[in-house]
């Protein structure tokens, strides 16, 4: 359960980075633009990629955000499964067996972390977080990279890489975590719409 | 009523009888003639691997009372050496458990809880189980009720194996404790060109669970790419 809060970084990170990325120069100028972001809507392609794995092992999904706290990251492939964060709470929906049923083991609990953990980044507060050190690189593609300070977490995490847009301000084109040597999972979005209306539906049903 | 004494003892032998028998559940098996035995042995044995192979699959856990989870899971097989590697994580990517078995378990990477060294040995034998041919002797091969074919093995990982091979190709491995105890069923369903589509495993254990597995591909493995460096990322 432990590793799976510490997890929920992760996501956070993922999920934060989606919405609330401005195009900038400096932590000001992120800050300024993650005011002006509402909703984001985007199409994501996971690649995995390990040792183990001849090639990457690929998953697609969509994104869905609308200030201030409801996300919907939903997989279409190779498994259906859509997780909901609204003010209700979180839950998560996964094809298997028995259809489309709610994960029931636990690990949601952790996940309440998230949404903490979003309403930090949400407000592009990369440099004040208490558990990754931020450095911001910039150039043609800014990158902002991003290093565990707790040496628990460094232990499953090395590093975040996350990759503006270097032509939409707000808009992130990847990110890439790195859990050790030879493992690391890249997020790449795309068709990104930003201050769109999205059904709150969406945020409600799986 | 109280029950008088004999008809009491009774009683308790009747169900004491009725529990060894649910405990016993070796299926019984029609032998071969001796000249048709080895044929029957290696039609249970071509249901495994004879070339190393690469196997990604969905992997639902589902826990007493109902609860799940799902996870994908990574596994190389090599049949010759006998070795399997074997790695599970989220659906986003993170990686909870990364290890393998070559005479001994080797655990490369693993998060709390999947860092108990018990979790590595049982997940590891569960593999094994599916993907490696029993280590153990045959001392029986025949056809069941319904046709099927069964190869009944001492084995090493269990004392009792048996490989069921079904007229429609799906097959079955069972494993049993010394007291005849099914400790392990796993079914293969849906198989085609020798892979199954669906398999499912269930652990008779202290906590029981069962894995419903939805294979997402399967390849042989002809040449290992070099691994892939974070040192070598060209984006950073």
């Amino acid at each position: 359960m432990h590793c799976l809060k510490k997890y929920c970084f992760v996501i956070s990170v993922l999920l934060s980075c989606v919405v609330l990325l401005g195009w900038a120069d400096s932590w000001e100028g992120i800050q300024k633009e993650s005011a002006k972001i509402k909703s984001v809507k985007a199409q994501f392609i996971q690649s995995k990629h390990m040792k183990i794995l001849a090639r990457p092992l690929i998953s697609k999904g969509r994104f869905y955000f609308q200030s201030p706290d409801s996300v919907r990251w939903e997989y279409v492939s190779p498994v259906k499964s859509v997780l909901l964060m609204n003010g209700d709470g979180i839950r998560r929906y996964t094809q298997g067996s028995r259809g489309l049923t709610e994960d029931k083991t636990g690990s949601l609990q952790s996940m309440q972390v998230v949404l903490k953990e979003i309403g930090q980044w949400s407000n592009g507060q990369f440099t004040t977080n208490e558990h990754f050190t931020a450095v911001l690189k910039k150039g043609k593609e800014p990158m902002i990279i991003m290093t565990p300070r707790e040496k628990g977490l460094s232990a499953m995490i090395s590093r975040i890489v996350i990759t503006l847009s270097s032509d939409r301000p707000g808009i992130l084109k990847s990110v890439k975590i790195f859990e050790n040597e030879g493992n690391y999972t890249l997020f790449e979005f795309n068709d990104v719409q930003v201050n769109e209306k999205i059904a709150e539906s969406l945020f409600r049903d799986a | 009523m109280e029950m008088i004494p004999p008809l009491r003892y009774g009683f308790a032998l009747l169900m004491m009888a009725v529990f060894l028998f649910s405990c016993s559940r070796l299926p019984v098996i029609k032998p071969a003639e001796p000249s048709a035995a080895a044929a029957l042995i290696e039609q249970c044995g071509r249901t495994y691997p004879s070339v190393p192979y690469r196997f990604v699959h969905a992997i639902e856990v589902i826990l007493p009372g109902g609860s799940s989870g799902t996870m994908i899971g990574v596994t190389l097989v090599d049949p010759k050496a006998a070795v399997v590697r074997s790695a599970m994580m989220t659906l986003e990517g993170f990686v909870l458990f990364d290890g393998a078995y070559d005479k001994d378990v080797h655990v490369e990477r693993a998060v709390p809880p999947f860092d108990k060294p018990h979790f590595a040995k049982n997940m590891l034998g569960d593999v094994r189980l599916m993907y490696l041919a029993p280590e153990g002797r045959p001392i029986n091969a025949g056809t069941l009720k319904d046709g099927a074919v069964i190869c009944r093995y001492i084995g090493t990982q269990y004392p009792v194996m048996d490989v069921i091979v079904h007229q429609d190709g799906s097959w079955e491995v069972d494993g049993y404790s010394e007291s005849e105890e099914a400790k392990r069923r796993i079914k293969a369903g849906s198989v085609k060109n020798g892979i199954p589509e669906t398999v499912e495993l269930k652990a008779y254990e202290a906590w029981d669970y069962t894995l419903q597995m939805r294979l997402i591909s399967a390849d042989p493995v002809v040449q290992e790419t070099a691994p892939v460096s974070p040192e070598r990322q060209p984006d950073e």
